[in-house]
């Protein structure tokens, strides 16, 4: 897999206008203000996916959403599980969380607001239609989790494409990590999209 | 006696493998859905360790990512050290489940598919399996020890278990 500077240059808007979008209504969200790093756009071998947020044997908690429609991908956002109760007292606005299953479906709900938020931006840019499925939760090890999320790319492709940022919530400096993950079949309805499918 | 601390330890990466003899530590970090094979000749002392992604290769890719073109990969390997195919031993570890819905509901199902073809294909290489820790909902970490085929496994949510 290869990607010429300018293809690069019109991945990394789209996932400012997208990251843009979700850093706004995680803000909604919880009442502070997120910010977000410069987006990355990178091609990365699958192998090399598992140290991407830090060590292979790092505890975090990965969310992870589907999208599908004219093209189809994955979001995955991943917090080093030191910072989920953090993050989690911030959502709620306490320090004395509810039960287990509240947490859950405030991971959730984060979830469906930063990838719909990111994925309407990505709408309104290139008037692609995208659904998102139903967020899935793991919490273990990074490499266990962040193989097993792209397993089903794996298949026949040995790299993937990400857009990267990182959120940084509140005055604890709380980082999320945002990757999305477009198919390989995808890329190039986005670039037609774009109007970039001439770039060579 | 060869712990994690004294023995020299390669470290095998996702798709990739390790042969080694005596005194070799293998280990590989983080097995979620994938599934680590560990060969062993206890008579000699050889062993090999593998971590496969998927149970079968669409051609032309990859060897050691798959389960159908790795296993067998690995056994010539072991053999080319001086291993004796009829004297080999598997221990497998991974293959989980690692994403759930909101309801509880597994995601994916690549893991279990993964610990059937690796069962299937040390069956139809006549290689008996004699320990293993697959399946369930958490990630896994194997550490090899050449000097007697000891496998241990270490997980967060669990005691380190010996197979």
């Amino acid at each position: 897999m290869d990607l010429k500077p300018e293809k690069k240059d019109i991945l990394k808007e789209v996932a400012n206008i997208g990251a843009g979008n979700a850093a706004t209504a995680f803000s909604e969200m919880i009442g502070y203000t997120i910010n977000m790093t410069v987006p990355k756009v990178e091609i990365l071998a699958i192998e090399k996916l598992p140290c991407i947020t830090g060590d292979e044997e790092d505890y975090i908690a990965c969310i992870m959403i589907n999208f599908e429609g004219e093209i189809s991908g994955k979001i995955l956002l991943v917090i080093d599980n030191q910072n989920v109760e953090k993050m989690l007292k911030l959502i709620f606005n306490t320090d004395s969380l509810p039960e287990k299953k509240m947490q859950m479906s405030a991971l959730n709900e984060l979830g469906n607001i930063l990838s719909g938020a990111y994925l309407r931006a990505i709408n309104d840019f290139t008037d692609l239609n995208l659904n998102q499925s139903v967020p899935a939760l793991a919490f273990d090890m990074a490499a266990a989790v962040l193989s097993s999320s792209v397993i089903d790319y794996s298949q026949t492709e040995d790299y993937i494409l990400l857009l990267e940022t990182e959120f940084i919530a509140g005055d604890e400096k709380l980082e999320i990590f945002y990757f999305f993950i477009p198919e390989k079949d995808s890329l190039d309805i986005l670039f037609e999209r774009l109007g970039a499918d001439s770039v060579d | 006696m060869i712990n994690q601390q004294t023995a020299e330890k390669i470290i095998v990466k996702m798709a990739d493998y390790a042969v080694g003899e005596q005194g070799l530590l293998l280990a590989t970090l983080g097995l979620g859905s994938c599934v680590g094979i560990a060969l062993y000749d206890s008579f000699r002392k050889i062993g090999g360790l593998i971590h496969i992604m998927l149970p079968e290769n669409p051609g032309q890719k990859k060897i050691v990512k798959y389960a159908d073109t790795g296993i067998p990969f690995l056994i010539s390997e072991l053999e080319d050290m001086g291993a004796s195919k009829r004297r080999m031993t598997a221990k497998i570890v991974g293959g989980a489940g690692m994403f759930k819905f909101e309801g509880g509901d597994p995601v994916m199902q690549i893991g279990r598919r993964n610990v059937e073809a690796v069962k299937n294909i040390l069956k139809e290489e006549n290689i008996k399996i004699i320990g293993e820790d697959v399946g369930k909902d958490y990630g896994r970490s194997m550490y090899f020890y050449l000097d007697d085929g000891k496998v241990e496994v270490k997980s967060f949510s669990r005691d380190l278990l010996i197979i």
